[in-house]
């Protein structure tokens, strides 16, 4: 109906449509978000999907359209359109950014004319050529260098959005959710850059195709695999080595692309630990393996078949004490999507998604054998129709379905022959289910509105098993037969964000998003690790709800060679999920883990500024966030209101790139972030002659501030010849700073004696760190 | 495991180095370190908490010590008054069960003038004071510096293991001590293992001046409900300001010791203390561990615990 009336309304106009695809000429790739813009109509224009579809309907007449991406040649062409007209363009890469791009050349721009606020899009190129740490190129590290994204510090991936935690980003693989984002507890990521091709962030007022977390979206798009020729890519690191396979499966109609990554040090170390040591065997490894098919079945139809998988394995042998233990744990994930064009107007994405990450450890000691297993799997299924009915308006609508199996925890103990009671293992099955339309229209040229609407649903049903232990020293259970609903939770969610020009550069902004999240992570430490649980709403977690509001002013310079903005935010967050305290690990066990939970309010606030110089020889950004975060729990800090773990009062992020020629280019990355909020003891107590530790009031002290700067030198082989290869020298933490990881109290002597000493002591994980990494391709 | 994953990463690149915080003042609070066996009177030890980095000299503990407080226990028919001893006129029966309590020796104990708070001396030295008795509750009251402070423990049946022995382990002589446990099935159990090396170390002195507890000395049935099982136990540090005990035998028994076991069954708060604060000297900040809120089974605001002990003994020679 709403589909039926938009279309009645638009068509009184006569209006021609052109539409097509924009591809990356050396490989075929889509490219996602390229600009389409109409030359002397600055207020037309659109840019593509994330197939790299884009339709543009205009009056009949003769137009110059241009067809943009960053990094790529612009191409113009004229056109006659008096009637509808397909077109689908190919980019070439420019190899250097230096000739091509002068300041009176017209550039994208999004930053002030896009309605959408808080979003940006990172090729992966412009990931490569900043610093990594250890070689690694990971853009998990590069989106935390963007005003509003925090980084957790050394030795954790998890990011934390305007005041969120990190459960309430949801960051997908091409339209997969992935769990858990690290290797080795955070140092790494996920994501193999040399089988991303784009990353997308919404840290703002997200468009209603997306739902379910409420700080920001993290869309991660493979590459689809080069169409024209087959290609090897791969590079050796420090961590660890890459190869991609990629090439046309039909030219111009299919490819395929395979991309695997794993460390070694495992396999280099294994030759110089004797057999007879106490510790043979013991190992740590990861892999990630990429791989995606796309074929187009005529003009209409296009297939893609995504995969990925990722493991960390910990292997730990000890013969000393008769422990060893194996920890894997690792996403796996595969999507099967459908593209369909009705009409130049209309465009169809369907897709079927698994989605699953484990978590397990066994460990044995002599007869006694221990194991434990968490985990979630999802099936999921999309469909998201686009709709361009004219110029002005762009409808996104569709459906999703995804059904749930949470494992929270699921022990098993056994001593010889004897198998410890740990309780049957109650998994949590979900329906949660979600409808939308979104609509971006300009009801006139300085004002250009995105609205949209989700009714999202979710309802925990049986089996399941609930343990109440309402009356101390006994245990009762409830149980739900399959299928019969434990819970159901539902509502609207409501997002706009409005767009006002107030000049050719410069535009007034404002959004606010209203978001529904139904799952939870739940941590016991005061780090993120694979280990936190995951938990859906059930009969005594209700679904977190955010309401963000914000406004920003945006303006460019200089024909949009720089680009600024300002935004100010305000977020409330009601039923946010902790540990109640002094919970202990084994409080999982033989219990359901949200019988520990305790539910509070989070506030945040802040404002972010950001300046990037967009093209020419120098570029980059610098951004800054200033801060608050706050939490209210009534069973936490006696109810008092406490700082969150990551409310970070000042974060600056400054990342250039200098090209020299055209075989060198440098860039660096320098980051200054207040220190992180912790509770330490404020006094002690002697108890069995031991000292003990009494704790103050919840994050209630502060490490000292991170920084850190980093640098990179990449020296490219003969951009001509067949076998290219690069050399990239990084150095993390230049000047050595000892940022903190943890601090802890450290007594020596005992108290009897009068000999009693006690240190502060903070531990740090990175020193300066230099890197160097070979990439080839041919 | 999690601690393990720490000393990974420590290992693998970290650095320590010394820093200077600057903690908020805090209030006093007072803790309660008390004890009921069975045939013992029982115990109870008042102290203070101080601030972290206060400086301590040899009179530091003493000064923590909580004097002129007024304490009963009561069993439900009999309340008995205790009495404030400082070691001075204690008598040397009672020496080893306070330094046991202020994990010093009994020489150390000698030199201090600390003190405990139990039934009347004459009591003691009659022979005829009031003892803990299994299966009773003890309530405990506390009034001190105006303010008061209750609790209540049981003394549970007694339950002792099967069978205990050493086993070596990866070497000939270093190993752990093992034990099989009969758990009583459908009811509640906690129980808490300590040892002490009798045997003479190199100084002629016994091994362990003390009972020490191992990590996990505290476990209840929830897992094992009526089950009959092996368990493995290390050996404790004694208190020493947290240094791990240095040499080859740390957290190892070693053949040749003779180890006697003080087996106890403990109620379920009393677990609940002792689990939480070993917990918390073992993590000690590490930020993988979940921070340390530790219970406690006084109400009124004090810290510590008031503990029922239903002991069981058991002596391990192994050769």
């Amino acid at each position: 109906m709403i589909l039926l009336s938009l279309h009645i309304a638009f068509t009184l106009q006569a209006q021609v449509t052109l539409s097509g695809y924009i591809n990356d000429a050396a490989t075929g790739e889509s490219l996602i978000g390229a600009v389409v813009s109409v030359k002397d109509h600055p207020e037309l224009g659109t840019y593509t999907n994330t197939y790299g579809f884009y339709s543009l309907s205009l009056k009949p007449g003769t137009y110059t359209i241009a067809f943009s991406y960053i990094g790529y040649e612009t191409v113009t062409k004229q056109l006659n359109l008096s009637t509808k007209k397909e077109l689908s363009v190919e980019l070439k890469p420019v190899e250097v950014q230096i000739k091509t791009y002068t300041v009176t050349d017209k550039r994208s721009d999004e930053n002030t004319d896009g309605a959408q606020m808080g979003t940006t899009n990172l090729n992966i190129e412009k990931i490569k050529s900043l610093p990594s740490f250890l070689g690694e190129v990971d853009p998990l590290k590069t989106i935390q260098l963007l005003p509003g994204i925090q980084s957790a510090g050394d030795g954790n991936a998890g990011f934390y959005v305007r005041g969120g935690g990190p459960d309430q980003n949801l960051i997908l693989l091409d339209e997969a959710v992935i769990y858990n984002a690290s290797h080795l507890f955070g140092f790494f990521s996920v994501f193999n850059p040399d089988a991303i091709h784009n990353v997308k962030l919404i840290k703002g007022s997200m468009p209603a195709n997306y739902g379910g977390r409420l700080a920001s979206v993290l869309d991660i798009s493979m590459k689809e695999g080069n169409m024209k020729k087959y290609s090897v890519n791969g590079g050796i690191g420090l961590i660890s080595s890459r190869l991609t396979v990629q090439g046309p499966l039909k030219k111009d109609t299919g490819s395929f692309i395979i991309s695997a990554r794993r460390t070694y040090i495992d396999v280099v170390a294994q030759p110089f630990i004797p057999k007879t040591s106490a510790f043979y065997g013991s190992g740590y490894h990861f892999y990630d393996l990429n791989a995606k098919f796309n074929y187009r079945l005529g003009k209409k139809d296009r297939l893609f078949l995504s995969a990925y998988n990722g493991r960390d394995v910990f292997d730990y042998v000890n013969d000393n004490s008769g422990i060893n233990f194996k920890i894997p744990w690792g996403n796996s994930t595969a999507s099967l999507r459908w593209n369909h064009l009705f009409s130049d107007k209309l465009f169809l994405n369907t897709t079927a998604i698994f989605s699953d990450f484990k978590f397990e450890f066994a460990a044995k000691q002599g007869e006694f054998d221990f194991a434990l297993f968490s985990g979630i799997k999802d099936w999921n299924f999309k469909t998201d129709f686009s709709y361009y009915p004219n110029i002005r308006n762009k409808v996104k609508f569709g459906a999703n379905y995804i059904f749930h199996t949470f494992v929270p925890s699921n022990v098993t103990a056994e001593s010889g022959e004897v198998n410890f009671d740990t309780g049957d293992i109650i998994k949590y099955y979900a329906h949660d289910a979600a409808v939308y339309i979104h609509d971006e229209y300009d009801f006139s040229d300085a004002l250009k509105i995105n609205a949209g609407l989700r009714f999202s649903m979710f309802q925990h049903i049986g089996p399941f098993t609930r343990y109440n232990k309402d009356i101390p020293g006994k245990t009762d259970t409830t149980s739900y037969a399959a299928g019969k609903p434990v819970a159901t939770y539902g509502g609207a969610e409501p997002r706009i964000s409005v767009r006002y020009k107030l000049n050719m550069s410069s535009s007034l902004k404002a959004g606010y998003t209203h978001n529904y999240q139904y799952i939870h992570l739940a941590s016991l430490s005061a780090v993120s690790l694979p280990t936190d649980i995951w938990v859906p709403s059930t009969d005594r977690v209700k679904p977190q709800i955010g309401d963000q509001y914000a406004v920003g002013y945006f303006k460019n310079f200089k024909n949009n060679l720089y680009e600024s903005s300002v935004e100010v935010y305000y977020k409330h967050m009601k039923n946010q999920v902790a540990y109640e305290e002094g919970a202990l690990p084994e409080d999982n066990i033989k219990d359901n883990p949200d019988n520990h939970f305790v539910f509070g309010l989070g506030r945040s606030y802040g404002a972010e500024f950001f300046f990037k110089k967009a093209y020419g020889k120098l570029n980059g950004w610098i951004g800054y966030t200033l801060a608050w975060t706050k939490r209210k729990f009534p069973d936490i800090n006696d109810g008092k209101v406490f700082p969150a773990k990551f409310d970070r009062r000042h974060d600056l992020s400054v990342a250039v790139v200098y090209n020299l020629a055209k075989r060198w280019q440098f860039s660096t990355v320098f980051v200054y972030a207040t220190g992180n909020a912790i509770t330490l003891p404020v006094s002690r107590y002697v108890y069995e002659g031991n000292i003990v530790n009494e704790y103050g009031p919840r994050n209630s002290l502060r490490m000292p501030a991170y920084h850190r700067l980093d640098f990179s030198v990449t020296f490219k082989g003969k951009p001509d010849k067949k076998f290219k290869s690069d050399w990239n020298f990084s150095v993390f933490n230049v000047y050595n700073r000892a940022n903190p990881f943890f601090i802890y109290f450290d007594n020596t002597g005992n108290i009897q004696s009068g000999t009693l000493q006690v240190k502060a002591k903070q531990v740090s994980l990175f020193p300066v760190l230099p890197s160097i990494t070979w990439n080839f391709k041919f | 495991m999690k601690r393990f994953i720490y000393i990974f990463l420590i290992v693998l690149f970290g650095c320590e180095k010394e820093i200077q915080i600057e903690l908020p003042p805090v209030e006093d609070k007072l803790v309660v370190e008390g004890y009921i066996e069975q045939d013992q009177p029982p115990y109870v030890i008042l102290t203070k908490s101080i601030g972290y980095f206060e400086p301590t000299t040899t009179s530091t503990y003493e000064h923590l010590f909580v004097h002129d407080a007024t304490i009963t226990v009561t069993d439900g028919s009999t309340t008995q008054a205790l009495t404030e001893l400082c070691v001075s006129s204690l008598p040397q029966s009672a020496y080893p069960i306070v330094a046991q309590m202020l994990g010093v020796t009994v020489s150390q104990l000698s030199a201090n003038n600390y003190c405990v708070y139990t039934v009347p001396l004459a009591d003691i030295i009659a022979g005829t004071y009031f003892k803990g008795v299994v299966g009773k509750t003890y309530n405990l009251s506390i009034n001190a510096d105006g303010k008061t402070y209750t609790s209540s423990t049981t003394i549970p049946p007694l339950i002792a293991l099967d069978t205990v022995w050493f086993e070596a382990e990866g070497s000939d002589t270093l190993g752990f001590a093992h034990g099989i446990l009969n758990d009583p099935s459908n009811q509640y159990n906690a129980y808490r293992w300590i040892t002490k090396r009798i045997n003479k170390g190199p100084d002629g002195n016994p091994k362990d001046p003390n009972f020490v507890p191992p990590f996990g000395s505290a476990f209840d049935d929830k897992f094992f409900d009526g089950k009959r099982f092996e368990f493995v136990a290390e050996r404790g540090f004694p208190p020493n300001g947290g240094t791990p005990e240095p040499g080859e035998e740390a957290g190892y028994f070693k053949k040749g010791d003779t180890i006697v076991v003080k087996f106890c069954t403990i109620d379920e708060q009393f677990y609940k203390f002792l689990r939480s604060y070993e917990s918390e000297a073992y993590n000690n900040g590490n930020p993988f561990a979940a921070p340390g809120k530790i219970h406690t089974n006084i109400v009124g605001g004090a810290l510590g615990a008031w503990g029922g002990y239903g002991v069981s003994y058991d002596t391990i020679r192994s050769y």
